[in-house]
């Protein structure tokens, strides 16, 4: 069981470099794009924001892949996934109201205002908290599992209306507005740097659930072998 | 070659909740004909077990079949088996022939109105047939849950508690009914925490203890069970 | 389980529950009550300029129905938490769609008498004039009520293990249903503006489409929602 994880110690030294690289040229990239003509500055916002957003809906569409999983096969490995993602996602959703409330304040002279992206991707950020409170009120691992693949699926229905508000409905939210090609780089740049960073996090998040659910499961063991367990020696775990 | 074919058959049933063990590698076969007794402490996992046999709870290990399959593959499979809960799962403001007829639909028995008023009449509530249930007494719901939960007459009964609280005369009613049950071929299982109830329907006991069983006496009391009967 | 068995079987749990609340009054009169309050205090806030009476109060209309229907989807939970009511129709055979169809009806029943009960005397209290079109007005508030009493029986079957459920289904239901009310809002506000043509008409699709998708949603994940 413990061999699986040995090998994949190796994965930090790959992955942390390649993550720091894309973050740092995210970092140099939206320092280096022009300044906007009327909002001059302040319009770096934007370039956290659309990314954060991005990955936030990502987030939330794989939750739902990994609560259908959870649904098709009961194993526990689907939910690690899902609750990682939901973390991230709420994390990235939080993130995107904040950035887009600060942008708002700049760019349209106030913090919140009727709009259907804003409404839709306020809706994501609630269903993602709401993800977290159903979850905390039940003990028994599997059905706290189907709870939340439950509720991951029903609320992926959000994600596409997030996705076409600004074009299906007249609003204040920009759709993809024309962009300086130095302003494109950035926003690419940020975005990449924002995912792969994420995406590392999700992966250590998924790994620390995983570890988590083996220790209890060992500790389980050792108590179905008859012995109380008041902890786990060093000894079972090498 | 020929594995005898159980009612019921446990194994290595566990089940964990938040980090505490309620059942630990219980196993448990029980065949037709055979009664078996659960006994232990309270809190020992006797309703848990019941509850996983019944396959209304998800063991976090193991496994539960019904004659040989894995229990409750398809939802038709509930009808081989009855659980009498510890609460009466009766709805109180519908009459005790209502709550029969509910559950005689919900079924599918063929003829429910007969069926229920066959119940009623066994159990001798036939004359509160008309009451709703949040009027009658204590004793007389639990008869009527009882009820509710064998009126299909399945093979495999799970009583938790049937005894619990009732007078002599409800008691030996619910008895003779058991005892009928088990002379034409069913399996059942129930918790008791009276040894009178094992010596009168010659159970064979299993201890559970912290979720684990620990001892199966076989036919502790059947000496003392045909000497009555000889008499 | 042939088709007419489970419809038997959905026939019998909605009969069931109905006599429990036609005999108990645990959640219709709450609800008619907490609609009717809701109406008359929204309707303290209509003082507007005539011009954004019709937006203003059939969003109201619907922002009043939400709660209370809330609170009848919320009992219709708790009434089979009794006494172990639940554990008896875990064991029977059914399956966990048989039951979502069987309580969605019931929620839809529920809010279909409470709109029944609210738009008449909300037009009265806001002058709301929606007698002119009354089956545009029917269409509106069966396929809103559809798509409320679908998600609500949903999420009240996800809730249903919870201490604090009431909280949570709120909590959860609220964002759910905001594309909801936002479209009956529109559908209703152009009856009141005389104007039942193409643009309600995608409304009330879009009411249509909202109500499919989570009654579908619900009866396929219902069957996961079963065991303990």
């Amino acid at each position: 069981m413990f061999s699986k994880g040995t090998s994949r110690l190796e994965l930090p030294f790959i992955m942390v470099p390649v993550v720091a690289v894309l973050v740092a040229w995210g970092f140099v990239a939206v320092g280096n794009a022009p300044a906007e003509l009327t909002m001059g500055s302040a319009h770096r916002i934007l370039y956290v924001h659309v990314s954060v957003a991005w990955v936030g809906l990502v987030a939330f569409s794989l939750m739902a892949v990994c609560g259908l999983g959870y649904l098709l096969t009961s194993k526990m490995k689907w939910d690690h996934w899902g609750q990682a993602s939901a973390e991230i996602g709420w994390i990235c959703s939080t993130l995107t109201l904040l950035t887009g409330s600060l942008w708002a304040h700049f760019a349209w002279g106030t913090w919140w205002t009727w709009d259907p992206r804003l409404l839709t991707s306020f809706v994501l950020w609630a269903l993602f908290s709401g993800y977290f409170i159903l979850r905390a009120g039940v003990d028994e691992p599997h059905r706290r599992a189907t709870l939340g693949a439950v509720l991951a699926v029903i609320g992926f229905a959000d994600v596409p209306l997030v996705t076409m508000a600004t074009r299906w409905y007249r609003g204040i939210h920009p759709v993809s507005p024309e962009m300086d090609p130095m302003m494109q780089h950035a926003l690419l740049a940020c975005a990449l740097g924002v995912s792969a960073m994420m995406a590392l996090l999700l992966i250590y998040r998924c790994r620390q659930l995983d570890l988590e659910k083996q220790i209890l499961d060992l500790k389980m063991d050792v108590t179905d072998q008859g012995g109380k367990c008041h902890g786990i020696s060093r000894s079972s775990l090498s | 070659m020929n594995k005898p074919n159980f009612a019921i058959e446990a194994h290595a049933l566990s089940k964990h909740v938040d980090g505490q063990a309620i059942l630990v590698r219980v196993d448990l076969q029980l065949e037709c004909g055979q009664c078996i007794a659960l006994m232990g402490d309270n809190g020992a996992g006797k309703t848990t077990l019941l509850k996983c046999l019944a396959a209304i709870k998800k063991p976090s290990s193991g496994t539960v079949c019904w004659f040989g399959r894995p229990a409750a593959t398809e939802v038709s499979e509930r009808r081989l088996i009855a659980l009498k809960p510890h609460e009466d799962c009766l709805y109180t403001h519908l009459t005790a022939y209502e709550n029969l007829m509910f559950a005689a639909r919900m079924i599918g028995l063929p003829n429910p109105a007969n069926r229920s008023q066959d119940i009623l009449w066994k159990l001798g509530l036939s004359r509160v047939s008309d009451t709703p249930v949040r009027q009658l007494s204590k004793g007389m719901r639990q008869r009527l849950g009882f009820g509710r939960a064998v009126i299909h007459d399945p093979p495999i009964w799970l009583l938790d508690e049937p005894f619990a609280g009732l007078d002599d005369s409800s008691r030996n009613q619910i008895l003779q009914i058991i005892r009928e049950k088990r002379r034409t071929g069913g399996a059942i299982c129930f918790s008791t925490h009276q040894d009178l109830d094992i010596e009168e329907l010659d159970a064979q006991v299993v201890q559970l203890h912290q979720g684990t069983t620990f001892l199966s006496q076989p036919n502790a009391s059947s000496a003392f069970f045909n000497r009555k009967r000889a008499s | 389980m042939n088709v007419l068995d489970t419809a038997k079987q959905v026939g019998w749990l909605l009969h069931k529950d109905l006599v429990v609340e036609y005999r108990s009054r645990l959640a219709w009169p709450v609800m008619f009550l907490l609609g009717i309050i809701v109406t008359i205090v929204f309707s303290l806030q209509t003082s507007l300029p005539r011009e954004y009476l019709p937006s203003t109060a059939s969003t109201m209309l619907w922002l009043a129905t939400m709660f209370a229907g809330l609170v009848a989807i919320d009992r219709t939970g708790i009434a089979e938490d009794q006494d172990g009511c639940s554990v008896g129709l875990s064991l029977y055979p059914l399956s966990g769609s048989t039951i979502y169809v069987a309580k969605f009806l019931v929620n839809l029943c529920a809010i279909l008498v409470l709109l029944g009960v609210l738009v008449p005397i909300f037009s009265l209290v806001t002058d709301l004039s929606l007698a002119k079109h009354v089956g545009a007005m029917v269409i509106v508030a069966v396929t809103g009520s559809a798509g409320l009493a679908a998600v609500g029986t949903l999420v009240s079957n996800l809730t249903r293990d919870l201490q604090q459920r009431g909280a949570v289904l709120s909590v959860l239901l609220l964002p759910l249903l905001v594309p909801l009310i936002l479209a009956a809002s529109e559908a209703t506000r152009l009856i009141a503006v005389d104007e039942v043509g193409t643009q309600w008409w995608r409304w009330v699709q879009l009411l249509v489409a909202f109500a499919i998708d989570f009654a579908t949603v619900g009866i396929v994940l219902s069957h996961y929602l079963r065991e303990e």
